[in-house]
């Protein structure tokens, strides 16, 4: 592309200028919260991270260590480590020991808030200057050995994968059908769409906790249904319980989800058949086509747009499944089976402490996405007819 | 001279705003215990008037782990906060020894049970404390039992009828303190002392697992805490919880109109029961020294006798120290508490802790796994140790 000279293009440079001014805002919050943290995660990945007490250089060795160890495990500051520090501008006086082990000690200056730390060598005593906080060493691809074969992450692998490949076609498959229904013209469109719709945009937390009770083993409508049906057939139906068995729990998942989705998904596909010029319908119909010849051969292909770009957001946004785990189960589930892969990378770095782990996890995550999105682009997309 | 009189109280403000000392005190204690804590601090306040503690809620436990985990690694934590012990192991660089700063005759007033050191540092000090003890319901277990057996004929007797909502026992996978209590009681352990092998599949072991899925068969299995079936009108014979719970427990049994009582845990080879609920600890990391010495006052205060047996009056959980265990207030208030009683003999008796083990937090983990599977029944009791036990090495 050429770009116009600074004389020509004036208002070019102006007009790009206000763009990015109007672009700043979202900028901002996408490169700090989606961005940054991006990068960071692959960056973790290959680090073992922990909150410890780090030595820098060696400012000071002693042989004699006998009075140094003692006033230290006294919690008092030795003479020659006072002078050492001295030299350094340090008032002895400001100085407090806050930690004591065997074979290291650190103490730290009140006024300038640095830490000394005493590491015990051998025979040698050495005083290095220390800094506590998030310590990082390079382990290399560990995290990603560690996590392949952590039998939780491949149960999380497993579970998303089931979770996504039942979840994300049939909640198109009822979607085309809901949409396919709403185009026709049912009396009561207007009501359909919207109760379609409501719960895609009612807060996943009040969602999951009135499926919790729908799915509750002793009070739970699902169950009361069941048996109820049963009762009808004389049939005794014995109560199911399907967040507690392990058997349940991943179609309890599904089951809400695409419940949650569906109406969303509906009303792309709707608002991409309302696009659709009338004459193809009009031409198909004067060669004779039946109702079902024309949506499979007209509709269906002129949706393909729409079908591709809800794949591929239901795919992202299936393996990123978290909230209802952590609502509806309270944790993995009976015997793991509801963990996630996004649920493991939550509980590794926040409750475990394995940043490194929880990110390679996450990287991991991300290449399946990437990849399967990829396939996507390359493949699916031959198969998509775009009206001219 | 109004000049002068501003600059005078200005300056009088100033010296006084010197002395002063703010600390943050971050904690989990929702609803009573949350008022009553807060009632403590005000009590503080009132007689250290130059210490402000910031007292923080940060949501339940998860939470609290949570929002910890962030401010260490962001190196902004609060000065002082509760947390249980494997948190701790987390962030054990970040810790003050305590030991420098309580008060000498403090520091030995612990109960053993209390009593831990973390890589040979006293980095936290006992605060809100429960132990496992035994529910029963009268009306079906006249005598509580007192052994394994007597346990064990009771939950079969009573037995298990899912369509009527009758089970002898129950058992929560998420918690396996349970079953560590019956490894302790049978004479067994995770690891070996000096942690340099894993035991948890030995014959104690082995022996503890045998009696839970045994028990199993008659158990309500269930994740959610049992004073919520036991408020859905479940019957649960006798079960083992968090003397916590009680209220919990206590209430659910009066919603649903049946009696429940407490009594100390059935004993095999000894009388363990493991300790429960937090610790607390001082961040050295962007703390003054008059800081972590204002908090290391406040622990002092919280762990003051009068003050652990007013705390454990209203929370339910037990006074930490040897002077208000065995002091006149604590003994004349279970005098008439017979629950509050049993829980304090299940303490002394048999109260042990958590192992304080780097790698803890994973092998809690690896424990709630296999506990699921041996009270669901999946397996064999012996292989579902043995496999525990490969995979405890493996991380250990």
């Amino acid at each position: 592309m050429k770009l116009p000279t600074l004389q020509k293009g004036r208002r070019f440079w102006w007009d790009t200028l206000e763009a990015y001014v109007y672009l700043l805002p979202t900028l901002a919050v996408l490169g700090l919260f989606t961005f940054y943290p991006f990068v960071n995660a692959f960056l973790y990945s290959v680090y073992d991270i922990r909150t410890r007490t780090v030595p820098g250089p060696v400012l000071h060795a002693t042989a004699d260590s006998t009075a140094w160890v003692t006033a230290l495990a006294r919690g008092r500051i030795p003479e020659e480590l006072s002078d050492v520090l001295r030299v350094r501008g340090v008032d002895p006086h400001e100085l407090w020991v806050r930690l004591r082990q065997a074979d290291r000690w650190v103490v730290k200056d009140e006024a300038s808030g640095q830490e000394y730390i005493i590491v015990r060598e051998g025979e040698e005593l050495r005083v290095h200057q220390a800094t506590t906080g998030w310590a990082m060493e390079s382990v290399g691809w560990a995290n990603f050995t560690w996590a392949f074969q952590d039998p939780d992450f491949r149960k999380a692998l497993v579970n998303t994968t089931v979770y996504v490949g039942v979840s994300v076609p049939t909640t198109l498959f009822l979607a085309l059908l809901l949409a396919t229904l709403l185009h026709r013209g049912v009396r009561g469109k207007a009501f359909f769409r919207l109760t379609s719709f409501l719960p895609y945009i009612t807060p996943v937390v009040a969602i999951t906790m009135v499926w919790a009770w729908i799915y509750d083993r002793n009070f739970g409508l699902l169950n009361y249904f069941l048996r109820s049906v049963g009762s009808l057939f004389g049939v005794e139906v014995s109560l199911i319980d399907w967040l507690n068995d392990p058997r349940y729990v991943m179609p309890a998942l599904i089951v809400m989800n695409v419940w949650r989705f569906v109406g969303y998904q509906a009303l792309i596909l709707l608002a991409g058949m309302q696009g659709i010029d009338r004459e193809y319908y009009e031409a198909a119909r004067v060669d004779g086509a039946g109702a079902f010849g024309v949506w499979r051969k007209i509709t269906v292909p002129l949706l393909t747009p729409q079908i591709f770009f809800l794949l591929i957001i239901s795919l992202i946004g299936s393996f990123k499944i978290f909230e209802e785990v952590l609502i509806l189960l309270h944790g993995p589930g009976p015997q793991k089976s509801g963990l996630t892969v996004v649920y493991y990378v939550f509980t590794k770095a926040f409750d475990s402490g394995h940043y490194g782990l929880a990110s390679a996890a996450s990287v991991i995550l991300f290449a399946i996405i990437f990849v399967l999105s990829l396939f996507q682009l390359t493949v699916t997309q031959r198969r998509v007819h775009y009206e001219r | 001279m109004r000049r002068v009189a501003i600059l005078t109280l200005v300056c009088a403000l100033g010296v006084g705003a010197l002395g002063q000392v703010t600390i943050s005190f971050w904690h989990a204690m929702s609803g009573a215990l949350g008022t009553t804590l807060t009632e403590l601090i005000e009590k503080f306040h009132d007689e250290n008037p130059a210490i402000t503690v910031d007292l923080i809620y940060q949501g339940g436990y998860s939470a609290l782990q949570q929002k910890l985990i962030a401010a260490v690694a962001a190196g902004e934590p609060p000065t002082l906060a509760q947390q249980y012990e494997n948190w701790t192991t987390l962030w054990l660089d970040a810790l003050v020894d305590l030991d420098l700063f309580l008060p000498e005759d403090l520091q030995g007033e612990f109960l053993p049970q209390f009593s831990q050191l973390f890589e040979g540092r006293m980095v936290t000090v006992p605060f809100n404390k429960s132990i496992l003890v035994l529910y029963y319901r009268p009306d079906l277990v006249p005598n509580p039992p007192t052994t394994w057996a007597e346990f064990e004929a009771y939950v079969t007797a009573i037995g298990k009828d899912e369509a009527k909502g009758i089970y002898g026992t129950a058992f929560r996978p998420p918690n396996p303190e349970i079953f560590l209590t019956l490894l302790n009681q049978a004479g067994g352990s995770i690891l070996s002392d000096d942690w340099s092998e894993v035991t948890i599949n030995n014959a104690a072991g082995l022996e503890a697992a045998e009696f839970a899925a045994r028990l199993a068969k008659y158990a309500l299995v269930d994740s959610a805490y049992t004073s919520d079936a036991i408020q859905k009108g479940l019957t649960i014979g006798l079960f083992i919880d968090t003397s916590a719970g009680y209220t919990y427990n206590m209430n659910a049994a009066k919603t649903a109109g049946v009696p429940l009582a407490v009594a100390p845990l059935p004993c095999h080879v000894n009388c363990a029961s493991m300790i429960q609920g937090t610790n607390l600890a001082v961040f050295a990391p962007k703390q003054s020294r008059a800081q972590i010495e204002a908090a290391a006052k406040l622990i002092a205060f919280l762990l003051r006798e009068d003050n652990t047996t007013y705390w454990a009056q209203k929370t339910g959980y037990l006074p930490v120290t040897r002077g208000a265990i065995y002091g006149d207030a604590w003994q004349a208030y279970i005098a008439t508490k017979p629950e509050q009683k049993a829980m304090t003999e299940q303490l002394i008796a048999g109260g042990f802790g958590q192992l304080l083990h780097p790698r803890y937090m994973d092998m809690r983990s690896l424990l709630i796994t296999y506990w699921e599977l041996l009270v669901k029944g999946e397996d064999t009791p012996k292989a579902i140790m043995d496999a525990l036990a490969a995979e405890i090495e493996a991380i250990r």
